[in-house]
């Protein structure tokens, strides 16, 4: 059995030596086994064994079973060379194991040489207890471990080299690879990103590659297309149209470009693709196949030709452009040179112009005027405002004191500017309103004027009115002053004539009495046309505005005439028909215009007849507008001589005067008159056939009807009337001058009239005051108290209230008569004195005051 | 060293006794009762012990094999300890595993310096543990002495049979570093055997072939030819135990392995791996009183541990050995007990065992031993 035993043994080692081939597993597991078949607990292999100065060693390349001895793996040990040389042989000595007894004590070992160099040891402390031959069993293993040990070396150093090679084989692959892959993954990226068309075909037009791009255009996939030719896909002439251009890059031998329109098979999208087809060459340069390379340019196209049309359109809106902008450049140089223009014309016209913001007052815009005016530059002014430049604007309260402006839109004013002195300077403001605009806040616009020079010629002027008022006041004064004295030594005169006819005289002296009458009247007329044609050029002249028939105005000129017609042998007409019979106007002066007509019909008249007319031109709800014409069959007279007649001082010559006599005012204070009126004045004459005089007068319609009981019956004679209703009423004549005194106390006591005399108002306030009186004359200028101031008494006293007042007086103005009524008086009657129309006022009042006694 | 019945009440008791002297306890089990581990876990985490087994098909008590009650030896110190479940496949890989752990455990400074033991106790399923031996020893070296055994079901169907105090795995060690020199000793006794075979293809446990044939079929015909035994399917493991294989040794031992299992395909398994190509000789078991195993291994663990006499002895007897000798199993143990004259013997029934039929000798994976050590609490 121990031979099978043995064998075993062998067998189990040769197994495990044949079955490695690294070094390291080759000596740690023949340890492992020797140990597992000895009963050894430990052992090493000590390989390149030396000899030195210091002695044999050894390098342990294996330890197993003895921890201490396996951390010494890899390092040399200091050995006796009775350990380390020799045959196989087991050895008892502790003392040559006592560098290897370094945990445990050996005393015991089993040296197995393996070659010259190397050498195993099994390590025991105690003796193996073993019926087999130790020493001789391993023998035939260990020439067998040598040559393994020489094999798995080499196998090593070949394994090394191989790992080395391979791995630098291996990395550079890798590198290789790795590079590969990314040109590959990019290709393929690319080939399947690109949206272009890209295949390949070899010569005979068969498909060796298309990209998803291209599997569109067949709807099919690569696998499907790739082997297979056009013909297969589209129609032989399409097919023939590929094979062509491939057969033309192929003789071009380098790239072709065609432009072809293709229509994809998956979806029916046509389009137009520009394609680049290139020969491909093998290294060796022969031809393998076509490249294609599809791009769609439809849209690319679509572009240039819209881009081409564009182009063209472009060009014509250029030229129009051009052609505009030219035409709009002429026009905006016009523009310019007119606003250059009107800017100059601004800047010159000498009226300021201002843009004012309107909430701030800010100027926005000042011209060279308005600058100028207070002595600013225009740049200079835009840093300012309304307020500093008009105290009326104080700043902070722009807005609330232009309010008023913005509602009324356009205002003009008078106002005083700041100049950059601080003087002040008055200046007319025009100023606009111009709401705010979609591009522009609201804006004032004011063009100022500086006034300075029409306030200094109105002031001119004032004071120049102001002297001729003085001098017309003056030049009044002095005809009143004249009228008065004329007339009150006029009124001695013709009371003292009209007293003494009617005392009774001669023939002789009734024809001396009667010239001095007529002399008188004659200077009375003068007198009176004199002051009314000087009230009339002095704007004095005032109508009165009283209750007028046309008709009676008529009738009572032809009565006044009546008789001087009748002396000369003249008929006088009167043509009143269809006239209103009341209307309101100043009677006594159309009276007068009319005679005055007539009183020349009469006198340039030797024969024929003397018409007086009046009709209605016009009329509506406020008046009437009134023709009245006399009309003669006189002497005629030249129409270039007619409109001199009516200017003041002019006659149809001077020989008129005397021949027929007169001043030549009467017909210029008619046309005057008939113009205070509302109307005009005129003539037409043809020499020796006769005039027509004319005038028209706007008489207004009464606002209400007049009371007939106002109206006294005046007609008859009054002088009778007076002596038979009201003889012996006391009635006080108060005047300063005798004479006057007498003769109106002696036309008075004529028609039987009780007369008391007082020579100024002083007295009469005292008279009055002891007695009773029907009725006073007062006189205005008296001494000491003058007859308006006495008048004002007499009406505060119990008896004076109601008592008529009538003034007799040289002051025949009308301011004289409104002061007269103003102080209380009741009438006026003017000297020199009518008898007439004295006896006719004074009957007028006494029936008056009858009227208004209690029964 | 305490044989408990393993009810609620009996482990209460003995558990709280023994934490007030132990740090941790060796618990043995056998499979009958692996039912009430959970109780010994609990009980134990309640009183702080800590807790390290295994579950063996039966208990050695004294002089008996025994399949009730539980086997509790106390640490007065609680070893060094690791636990590894699901081992890699690759034995170096699963070697190096355990190295680390045990150098974990090398690592805490130990009382005297002694070199201690590495005890495992492995599943029986753990296939190739007699190579995961080689690689422990190439990195442990003789930091260690070796010893273990393995623990598990005799029908050799895979069980959760290691457990510490929270809980149970299969397929991996449980290992403790024993301080102190309590040398386990083993031995076997088988004799040297007459016919030598070539196991021609090997896996791991796995034979699949003798001498280029079917392993049943030449096992089958060398049975039959040398004992005249009619080996089939259903015999197989009862015959098996008598007629185990053998790995020879240079130094006359021999590593004993008992095919245990047989495949559909004629492949015979065992326990502990065969080498391929490996020479195995066919063993013939001794019957009681043929081998001088009982009196060897007395003398060696006087040899190195000194007299027994009175003495507590951990027994770890082979489950293959007990069926080989059957009732002549616990006469063995009488003569164990009597050589040896300890006053108590605590093991159980082992699946394999680990350890050296020499003192310092490379680890071996064996089976048909007893590995025996002295027990010391301390």
């Amino acid at each position: 059995m121990n031979r099978e035993q043995i064998l075993g043994v062998l067998h189990d080692l040769s197994l495990t030596i044949g079955g490695e081939v690294s070094l390291d597993r080759l000596l740690q597991k023949t340890l492992q086994r020797l140990l597992f078949h000895t009963g050894f607990p430990a052992g090493v292999v000590l390989v390149d064994k030396r000899d030195s100065e210091f002695g044999p060693s050894a390098e342990l390349a294996a330890a197993v079973g003895d921890y201490r001895l396996a951390e010494c793996r890899s390092t040399r040990l200091s050995l006796p060379v009775e350990l380390l040389s020799g045959k196989v042989e087991l050895l008892a000595d502790p003392l040559l194991l006592g560098r290897l007894s370094l945990d445990q004590t050996y005393s015991h070992c089993l040296r197995l040489p393996v070659d010259q160099q190397c050498v195993i040891l099994l390590l025991s402390p105690l003796a193996p207890a073993t019926e087999l031959p130790l020493t001789q069993i391993f023998q035939p293993v260990l020439a067998n471990l040598a040559k393994a040990i020489v094999l798995c070396r080499n196998n090593e150093a070949l394994t090394a080299r191989l790992a080395a090679d391979r791995d630098d084989a291996r990395a550079e692959l890798a590198v290789t690879l790795a590079q590969s892959e990314r040109e590959r993954a990019f290709l393929d990226c690319l080939y399947d990103a690109i949206p272009d068309l890209v295949w390949v075909k070899d010569m005979n037009g068969v498909y060796l590659s298309c990209n998803p791009s291209f599997c569109r255009l067949y709807n099919a996939s690569e696998h499907a297309i790739v082997g297979r030719r056009d013909e297969d896909f589209v129609s032989p002439e399409l097919a023939g149209f590929f094979r062509r251009n491939d057969q033309m890059a192929v003789a071009a031998g380098g790239p072709t470009l065609n432009e072809e329109w293709l229509t994809f098979a998956d979806n029916g999208y046509r389009g137009l693709f520009e394609t680049i087809k290139t020969p491909m060459r093998d290294r060796d340069g022969h031809l393998i196949g076509v490249l294609g390379i599809s791009r769609e340019i439809t849209e690319r196209r679509r572009i240039e030709e819209a881009l081409r049309a564009s182009e063209a359109e472009l060009a014509i809106h250029r030229q129009n452009l051009e052609a505009l902008v030219a035409e709009r450049t002429r026009a905006l140089a016009e523009a310019n040179m007119r606003l250059a223009q009107t800017q100059f014309a601004m800047d010159r016209v000498g009226i300021g112009i201002h843009w004012v913001d309107c909430d701030s007052g800010r100027f926005v815009y000042v011209n060279h005027a308005a600058a100028a005016m207070l002595g600013y530059r225009p740049d200079e002014m835009l840093e300012m405002s309304v307020p500093d430049i008009d105290p009326a604007f104080p700043s902070g309260d722009f807005v609330a004191r232009t309010h008023d402006f913005r509602e009324q839109k356009q205002v003009c004013f008078d106002t005083v500017n700041r100049r950059r002195d601080g003087s002040e300077i008055p200046v007319n403001v025009t100023l606009y309103y111009r709401p705010a605009g979609s591009a522009e806040p609201a804006r004032f616009i004011t063009f100022v004027r500086d006034i300075s020079d029409s306030k200094r010629v109105e002031q001119q002027l004032r004071e120049a009115k102001d002297m001729a008022e003085s001098a017309t006041r003056a030049k009044s004064d002095f005809l009143a002053n004249m009228s008065h004295e004329i007339r009150t030594p006029m009124n001695a005169i013709i009371g003292s004539t009209h007293l003494m006819r009617r005392g009774g005289l001669s023939e002789m002296q009734s024809v001396q009495v009667q010239r001095i009458e007529k002399a008188g009247q004659h200077l009375l007329c003068v007198i009176n046309d004199i002051l009314d044609l000087s009230k009339i050029e002095a704007g004095k002249f005032e109508l009165d505005s009283e209750v007028v028939a046309p008709a009676s105005i008529l009738a009572e000129v032809a009565a006044m005439l009546g008789e001087r017609a009748q002396d000369k042998g003249l008929v006088l007409n009167v043509e009143a028909a269809d006239l209103p019979a009341s209307l309101q106007g100043d009677a006594t002066r159309l009276k007068q215009a009319l005679l005055n007509y007539a009183n020349n019909a009469i006198k340039f008249t030797s024969q024929g007849a003397v018409t007086l007319r009046a009709r209605v031109l016009d009329e509506d709800a406020d008046g009437v507008l009134l023709r009245f014409e006399v009309q003669d069959t006189g002497i005629g007279i030249e129409p270039a001589v007619l409109e001199r007649l009516f200017k003041p001082f002019e006659q149809a010559d001077a020989s008129t005067t005397r021949q027929y006599g007169g001043t030549g005012l009467g017909l210029a204070i008619s046309r005057h008159l008939a113009e205070l009126m509302g109307g005009q004045a005129g003539a037409v004459s043809q020499p020796g056939q006769g005039s027509t005089f004319w005038l028209t007068a706007r008489l207004q319609r009464p606002a209400m009807p007049v009371a007939a009981s106002r109206q006294l019956d005046i007609s008859g004679n009054a002088e009778e009337a007076l002596f038979r209703e009201f003889a012996g009423s006391r009635v006080l004549v108060v005047e300063d001058e005798p004479v006057n005194r007498d003769v109106a106390a002696m036309l008075l006591e004529d028609v039987g009239l009780r007369v008391e005399l007082a020579v100024d108002g002083c007295e009469a306030v005292e008279r009055l005051a002891a007695e009773e009186y029907a009725l006073i004359l007062m006189d205005m200028q008296m001494p000491r108290l003058d007859g308006v101031e006495a008048t004002r008494q007499i009406r505060r006293l119990p008896n004076g209230r109601s008592l008529p007042i009538l003034a007799l007086t040289a002051n025949v103005f009308a301011e004289d008569r409104e002061r007269c009524l103003a102080a209380g008086m009741n009438d006026f009657v003017s000297k020199p004195v009518d008898p007439d129309q004295l006896y006719i006022t004074l009957l007028s009042w006494f029936r008056l005051s009858q009227a208004a006694q209690p029964a | 060293m305490r044989h408990i019945k393993l009810d609620a009440s009996s482990i209460a008791h003995h558990v709280k006794d023994l934490s007030a002297t132990a740090a941790g306890l060796l618990a043995l089990l056998p499979e009958s009762e692996k039912e009430q581990l959970p109780l010994l876990q609990s009980a134990c985490r309640e009183h702080g012990l800590r807790l390290v087994g295994a579950i063996f098909p039966a208990l050695v008590v004294d002089q008996a094999f025994v399949t009730e009650g539980a086997w509790l030896m106390s640490f007065e110190t609680m070893p060094a300890r690791f636990a590894l479940a699901n081992l890699p496949a690759d034995a170096l890989q699963a070697a190096a595993q355990i190295a680390s752990l045990a150098r974990q455990g090398l690592n805490v400074p130990r009382a005297g310096g002694a070199k201690p033991t590495l005890f495992m106790l492995f599943d029986s399923m753990v296939p190739n543990i007699a190579s995961i031996l080689d690689g422990l020893y190439l990195d442990l070296s003789n930091r260690v002495d070796y010893a273990g055994v393995n623990a598990g079901s005799e029908t050799f169907q895979p069980m959760p049979c290691l457990f510490d105090e929270n809980a149970s795995f299969g397929n991996g060690v449980l290992g403790l570093l024993l301080p102190g020199h309590t040398a386990a000793v083993l031995e076997h006794g088988f004799v040297r055997p007459e016919r030598a075979m070539c196991a021609s293809s090997t896996e791991g446990n796995r034979i699949a072939s003798i001498d280029w044939q079917p392993a049943f079929a030449v096992y089958q015909q060398v049975i039959k030819a040398e004992y005249g035994i009619e080996l089939t399917p259903e015999n197989f493991y009862q015959h098996a135990v008598h007629f185990p294989f053998g790995i020879q040794q240079a130094n006359g031992d021999v590593a004993v392995r008992i095919p245990v299992a047989l495949a559909e395909d004629g492949s015979l398994y065992c326990v502990g791996e065969i080498p391929e190509n490996a020479m195995l000789v066919l063993l013939k078991a001794p019957a009681l009183g043929e081998s001088d195993c009982i009196a060897h291994l007395a003398a060696k663990l006087v040899a190195e541990n000194g007299a027994q006499q009175g003495g507590e002895l951990l027994t770890f007897y082979c489950a293959g050995r007990r069926m080989h000798l059957g009732a002549d199993a616990e006469q063995e143990l009488l003569a164990l007990h009597a050589a040896t004259g300890v006053a108590r013997m605590a093991g159980a029934l082992s699946l394999g065992e680990i350890g050296s039929t020499r003192r310092w000798g490379y680890p071996i994976f064996h089976n048909a031993t007893l590995v025996c050590a002295p027990w010391q609490a301390k």
